[in-house]
């Protein structure tokens, strides 16, 4: 599984499509996510916590379900400012982070996009 | 034509990035230019610029000071110049404000920020035609917690497509991290 990271606008989603080429993928998000014979590609994970039903739990069984080992997720970055005003922001972004860390662990590859520039920073040869 | 170096640097508050951009460029032959997009509105600005100033003494800078319209510049621009930019983020700020006093905020006019960012990337090409060495200095804002009003949700967009677009057009891209160069492409002199 490979995990894409990056700050928002940071050309994240462009550098996928450059880096899966003519492969046929299926860019999705969780609620979108089914089983295909095609690669996928997902996406927004922080709208998917924020809006979901699912517990912690629920919600970790739920990635895990989805995930094969050649899916590719891209993770906006958004552990690194001031912390949220509001107690609901906060839990949604320990949440978030605590997803993000499952998946750095579960990753074999993870590549740090900066402006549309790659750097794997896991699973380097 | 010759062409001259485009360096982006981009870094957090207090990264080191503006000593490190002076350092590139102080070290080679030509007249060395300083464009400020920072404005005195208060007393904590006035401060911070007089730092700055003062961290720029032992050299001779030419200043310029362009809160907004960025091309206003080229004609003061010669040859060899060795040309500073400090920073976009501040210039950005000001267009998104620009026109506020009217009644009527660039960030409100539909298409005012891509027209102002696509005349910039015109404008450093422009910039890096007629001189050997033009630094950018740019600031990380793109890693937080992504609630915001409007204004700024717009803010982070452009700035974070203009970085995009920047990196892709210029030679030398680099992160400051606490004073450490992190060089994202090609070689800083």
């Amino acid at each position: 599984m490979h995990v894409i990271i990056g700050g928002a606008y940071n050309g994240k989603t462009e550098y996928v499509r450059r880096l899966v080429g003519d492969q046929p993928v299926q860019f999705c998000t969780m609620e979108t996510a089914a089983a295909s014979d095609e690669r996928l590609v997902i996406v927004g994970l922080l709208d998917w916590l924020r809006q979901t039903k699912m517990d912690e739990a629920q919600s970790l069984q739920a990635v895990r379900d989805v995930m094969t080992p050649d899916t590719i997720f891209v993770l906006t970055e958004v552990g690194r400012g001031i912390v949220p005003f509001e107690a609901e922001q906060r839990e949604l972004r320990d949440r978030c982070g605590r997803l993000y860390q499952f998946l750095f662990e579960q990753a074999t590859e993870i590549t740090r996009v900066w402006y549309g520039i790659p750097q794997k920073i896991k699973g380097v040869k | 034509m010759v062409q001259g170096t485009v360096t982006f640097i981009s870094g957090g508050a207090r990264s080191g990035k503006s000593t490190y951009a002076e350092q590139l460029l102080v070290t080679q032959p030509g007249r060395l230019v300083y464009i400020a997009s920072g404005v005195a509105y208060d007393q904590e600005m006035k401060e911070r610029i007089a730092k700055h100033q003062f961290d720029r003494r032992m050299d001779h800078w030419e200043t310029i000071e362009q809160p907004l319209n960025i091309h206003e510049v080229l004609p003061f621009l010669q040859a060899g110049d060795l040309v500073l930019w400090d920073c976009m983020t501040t210039w950005l700020a000001n267009e998104l404000y620009e026109g506020y006093e009217a009644g009527n905020p660039c960030w409100q006019r539909p298409g005012c920020l891509e027209g102002k960012t696509e005349q910039l990337l015109r404008t450093i090409k422009q910039i890096s035609e007629r001189v050997t060495s033009l630094v950018i200095v740019s600031n990380e804002v793109l890693d937080d917690w992504p609630e915001h009003g409007q204004e700024t949700q717009l803010y982070r967009k452009t700035l974070g497509i203009l970085h995009q677009k920047l990196v892709q057009q210029c030679d030398v891209a680099i992160e400051m991290d606490h004073g450490l160069p992190i060089v994202w492409k090609g070689d800083p002199l």
